[in-house]
Parts: structure tokens; sequence; C-alpha cells
């Protein structure tokens, strides 16, 4: 590992030292040479697919035993997809092990997981979600016009007289548009 | 002349009032949905596929043809006005056509891609009129083994061309087909792998999946980002819409070309407008007497080629999906969901059950197309306004209109919370490069794969080189394995030695700085 003039360690910076010739001119083969969180991301990502896959294989094979169809029994495409994701996925985690990484920055990129927006984006879904669970038990006006308010005070909306009134008449449409206009049996509607 | 008998039956379906209300509806949202930065064609049928559900099976997918192709010239819209493509396919637009804008012609570049869609849109829809029944001739051929062997090339071509690494592609498509073998068995109808969630024993609805994964991370990510004022603040006057003659004499070239490149890419599945576009430009670039306008200094005709082609290919890629009854691209899979959902089979029996739906639905792209150019020159003023709407307001409201929508399909919380389910996981894949198209195409063709797959066995006694006995089917498989094979680095970047193209190396890996 070589450190550049950051204090940055990376293996690929042993890589520069050596791509740069007598004349200074500096070859720098960027081909393939990902973010340092994209790569620990898709690492992560290849792992849970591939032990989605291995537990696939798990759950598909009594299927298999237990209840024959024809020549492929119920299990047979089941096992083959657990089998090709897991080994796709274990392909992807292996081949995104051995790709060059660099920090973002040095790339031109920007940080892929940056907290703050990782923490409004977060908190979008779990409003989202009260939504979802509440939608059964709430009037539908009356929910969604909190989802808009919150909804819209996470998207950096002032807190202002504005951003409820703007949370009332989307609210306000929606319910015209899917209780009144298309009569869909909301749940906690007038129709509901 | 056959073609020609069943497109005069079509117009006698597609020329009603409700129809061309609904058409006119379609194309009008299509356009408005195109416009925001960030809802593709895809999300945008996703999302409006709820209103159609009290409508009649035709009038419901001459709807959301509409909203299809509305929506790939409404992408042009942000791209050549803002420099934010509407879609992937608008990416060559936003290039070739943002610079128009800034020299002040913004108007004339969007109402060059209206008269430009319309010419090659209508060439397509044209093509589309003759291939259809030589291609439903082809499909009733195929066999069950046949049947397999080429979804397994789609999906390999799908999987290969839509990510950033084959890797990726190929892994999300497996995902999907294990998602896919949850609820019942194609041939038993026998539950398998729920884990006894009810919601999950009819398997994974694919509406609520599609949503999930296109429609809410764009919102999430859109919240995510600083308000930014991505708006339009000029105006555009009606007379500054009309190209000039000068215009059209430049652009002659451009609309066969937009067609003709445009409509092959859409119609090959797996290719579609997002390839096309820049084949197209390059293509144009070479014929262009005046080149040097090219590559974003403003070209009025590489705007005409690029926006032919885009509605040309979007015109195309209903072929595969309509004739054959496999879909190419990621808006056409929703389509043909949205035709499943209405009761309808698309595939080479729609032209002989449902002769009406099937015709009626081209004739309506005749009609569509015309109907857009009318609309969307007037329009173009009405959109910028829109368009001052700031973005994480609208994208607040798409929050609520997925949930009421999806919950719309089947009165079901259930689809719910699995298209929230996909919503997260759509997020992630986003983040990290990983393609959603395969999921979607393996979610729609994993049953008619799997069925068959066990047809053909049966049909063959067990023996497995059913799949590549017949030319038909063994041309299929060498097809998957030359789209995987292609796609590892090594060996595409020996092919590419050998063919080369304008005399430029392939090898784009080294950047050389002259510290001299």
């Amino acid at each position: 590992m070589v450190q550049d003039e950051a204090g940055v360690e990376s293996p690929y910076n042993a890589q520069m030292e050596a791509q740069t010739d007598p004349k200074g001119v500096v070859i720098e083969n960027l081909d393939g040479v990902i973010a340092h969180d994209e790569r620990r991301g898709t690492l992560i990502f290849a792992a849970f697919l591939t032990g989605l896959g291995l537990f696939w294989i798990y759950a598909s094979s009594d299927l298999a035993d237990r209840q024959q169809t024809a020549y492929l029994s119920q299990g047979f495409l089941p096992v083959v997809s657990g089998v090709l994701l897991a080994a796709l996925s274990a392909m992807l985690f292996l081949s995104t092990w051995l790709t060059k990484f660099r920090p973002a920055k040095e790339l031109g990129k920007e940080q892929l997981f940056e907290p703050s927006a990782q923490i409004r984006g977060a908190a979008v879904f779990g409003v989202l979600l009260l939504y979802i669970i509440a939608l059964p038990h709430v009037h539908y006006a009356v929910n969604t016009f909190f989802l808009m308010a919150a909804g819209l005070a996470l998207a950096r909306e002032p807190i202002r007289p504005r951003l409820f009134v703007l949370a009332a008449v989307i609210s306000g449409i929606f319910f015209s548009i899917f209780v009144w206009g298309l009569q869909i049996a909301l749940p906690g509607s007038i129709y509901g | 002349m056959e073609a020609f008998g069943s497109l005069i039956d079509g117009f006698a379906v597609a020329l009603t009032w409700t129809n061309i209300l609904y058409l006119f509806i379609g194309a009008f949202l299509g356009s408005l949905v195109g416009v925001l930065p960030g809802i593709g064609p895809s999300a945008g049928m996703v999302l409006l596929l709820p209103l159609t559900f009290t409508l009649e099976p035709a009038t419901a997918i001459i709807m959301l043809c509409g909203v299809y192709y509305g929506a790939m010239f409404g992408g042009s819209t942000s791209a050549i006005l803002l420099n934010v493509p509407g879609e992937s396919s608008s990416v060559m637009t936003a290039i070739e056509g943002h610079p128009l804008a800034k020299q002040g012609r913004g108007g004339v570049a969007l109402g060059m891609s209206a008269v430009s869609s319309f010419i090659a849109g209508t060439l397509a829809v044209i093509g589309l009129m003759f291939l259809a029944i030589p291609m439903t001739k082809l499909a009733l051929a195929l066999g069950s083994a046949e049947t397999a062997a080429l979804i397994f090339a789609i999906l390999t071509l799908l999987a290969g061309l839509s990510g950033s690494t084959l890797l990726k592609g190929l892994a999300i498509g497996a995902l999907g087909l294990v998602l896919a073998t949850i609820g019942a068995e194609p041939l038993s109808a026998q539950t398998r792998l729920h884990f006894d969630l009810m919601t999950l024993q009819p398997g994974i609805s694919f509406i609520a999946a599609g949503i999930g994964l296109f429609g809410l991370p764009e919102v999430i990510e859109t919240i995510q980002k600083p308000v930014a004022s991505a708006m339009q603040k000029g105006s555009v006057k009606l007379r500054d819409v009309f190209p000039g003659l000068q215009d059209y004499k430049d652009s002659i070239t451009a609309f066969p070309n937009g067609f003709l490149v445009g409509f092959t890419f859409g119609a090959l599945p797996g290719l579609s407008g997002n390839v096309g576009q820049f084949v197209v430009q390059a293509i144009q670039k070479r014929i262009s007497k005046k080149p040097e306008l090219f590559d974003g200094n403003g070209s009025i005709e590489a705007v005409a080629a690029i926006e032919g082609a885009n509605n040309a290919s979007a015109i195309g890629s209903l072929v595969p999906m309509l004739t054959i009854g496999i879909p190419g691209t990621g808006a056409a899979a929703v389509l043909m969901g949205a035709m499943i959902v209405h009761g309808l089979q698309p595939g080479p029996l729609l032209f002989q059950s449902r002769p009406d739906v099937a015709w009626g639905l081209i004739a309506s792209m005749h009609l569509g197309n015309l109907m857009l150019l009318i609309l969307n020159m007037p329009l173009i003023g009405i959109w910028i306004s829109i368009m001052r709407v700031p973005t994480h307001i609208i994208m607040v409201a798409v929050l609520a209109l997925c949930v009421a929508g999806i919950y719309s399909v089947e009165n079901s919380m259930g689809n719910v919370y699995v298209m929230f389910a996909f919503g997260i996981l759509g997020y992630f894949m986003r983040k990290l490069g990983f393609p959603v198209a395969p999921v979607i195409l393996t979610l729609l063709l994993s049953a008619m794969l799997e069925t068959s797959l066990h047809r053909a066995l049966l049909i063959s006694a067990g023996d497995w080189t059913v799949f590549v006995a017949s030319p038909m089917s063994a041309s299929f498989v060498a097809i998957a394995v030359l789209s995987i094979l292609l796609q590892i680095p090594a060996i595409s970047r020996r092919l590419s030695k050998l063919i080369r193209i304008g005399g430029k190396s392939m090898d784009r890996g080294k950047i050389i700085i002259d510290n001299d």
C-alpha cells in the first residue's frame, strides 16, 4: 500500500507510481476503477444475494423431493434460479473484491451514501411505511395530508403555512380522483 | 393487402369518440410524465395504469400506448430546455438539443423534435403493420422448445446490455427468476415458497414490483437532493416552435435515418432507444453537410435524427411484444403486464382471438402520432409552465399516487407492502448501478419459460437435446451463449481490434497528460 500526498493509502497509488514515465507523462488508466463506497456497497449487496440464493436452494430442495410433475418437479426452477443467483452473486462478489478502487473524491464522483442524504431517505421510507400502516385505519384524505406534509418537510420545503396548504391541496386532489372519481374503496374513506 | 384490410378494421375500432378521447388523455398525460425529469415511460405507464382499470381493454391499452410514446416525446422537452434527460433514451437529445436552447432556438428544437417524431413514428407504425402478420405466422411455428430457447436468449441479451457490468445484469436477472418462483407453479397451480404469507400465495404482483423498482427510488433520490430550481423560467411563444425551411432542408436525411435506426433497434429485443440514440447520432454526423455542429454545438438535424429514432424505437419495441408475446424493453414489459391485467394475452393468438384490440392498437398509433404533433406544438408553453412547479413537490405527491394506485389493483394492502419492499430494493439497486429491467422482465417471462420447459420435455420424453434439435431453437441458444461471451471484456476487446470503427481505437482506458 502506498500513501499519496493526501495520506490516503491505496493499492492504486503504487500502480500510479509505476505508470509515470521518465518524461513526466502520467499515464492514468481509469478503466474499471470504482469508488470505495460503491465497492463496499456492491460487496454487501452481492453477499446478500449469495445468501438469498443459498437459502432458496435449501427452501426449494424439499419441493423437488416431495412433489413431482412430469419430467421437471416443482422445485426445478426454484433450485436452478437459486443456484444461478448464488453462483452469479458470488462471482460478482469476487469480481468486485478484485477490482481496483479509489476514494470517490479522487475519481471526481460524489459520495454514494452520504450520511445526511441517507438519513433523509430513511426518514421518507419511514414516513411512507407509517402511512401504509395507517391507511386501513385513518381517513384517506387525512392520512394523505400528513404524508404530504411530512414528505414536503423532508424535501426541504420550509415549514410555513404554504407547506400545509400544499399538503391539503394535493390530498384533496387525490381524494377527488381516487375516491370520488374512480370510486376506489380506499380504507377509511366514505365509501370504505 | 391483408394488412390494409385489417388496418381499416382497426381504424373502425380506434375512431370512436371514447377511444379518441382516451388516446388524447393518454398522450397528454404521457407527455406530462415524460416532461418530468426522471420519470420515464416505464414508470409513467405503471403509475397511470390504475386509471385504466375501469375502461374496456381496447380503450385501456390505447390509452397506455398514448402514455408510452407521449412520454418518449415528453422526455425531449426537459432534455432540450433544461439539459436534464426525461428518460435514458433522451441523453443524446440533451447533448445535441440543449445548445440550441442556449442559442435561443429551444422552441425550434422542440418543434423539430415533434415533427421528426411524427414522421419517423408514422413510418414505424407502417413497418409494424407489415411485420405484424408475418411475425405472427412465424410465432405460431414456434414450439415449446423454441419458445423456451427464445426467452432464454432474450433474458441474456437484456442482462448483457442493460447494466454497467455483465455480472450485475445477470445476477439481478437471477434475482428476478428467484422472486418469480414465489406463488403458484404454472402447470399444477400449487403454491410454493410463499412462507405462509397470504400476500405471496398468488405470487409477486408485477405492478407492485414495477412501481416499487421504478417509481419509489426516483422519489427518494429527488427528495434527498437539495431543492434545485430545475424549472424553466422563460416562456416560449407559439411562433417560436415552428422550424424554418432551412431547418427542414438540413434535416431531410435525418427523418429516414431516425426511422430506420430507431425501428430496427426497437424491434430487436434488448437494444431499444438507449443504444439507438448513439448509433443514429453517429450515422447522421457522417452523412451531414454540417458535421461541425454536432457533439454539443447545436445541430437541428441531430435533434431530428435522435428524436425520430426514439419514437420509431418506441413503436418498434412493440413488434416482438405484440406478435410473439415477448417484450424487448422494460417499457414494453410494463405494457404487456397491463394487457395481462386487462385479460389480454399478447402474442400470436392476440391477432386471432382479439383482432379488434390488436389492429385497433396499431390504428391508434397512427392517430397517436398525429395527435402528439398537434397536441405538443401549442402545449410546449404549458409544459414549461408546469415545469415551474418545483420537482420535489411533484415527487412527494407521487408517493401517495403510488400507494393509491397499487391498492386499487386488487384492493389489497399486501400489494402495497410488496411495493414498499421493492422500493427499498430498487433504491439500493439504483445506488449501486444494478439495472432494473432484468428483474421486471424475468418476473414477467419466468412463468412462460417454466411452462415451455415443462412442455418441451413432455414432448421429447425428457430428452434435453430438444432445445438444440431444431435450427430455430439451436440459433436462439447460440445467440444466448454469444451474448454472454461477447460481454466478457477479454473477448470483446479482441473482437474490437478486428473491427475498427471509423479508424479509431476502441481502447478508451488511457488518458495521457503531457506535462511539457
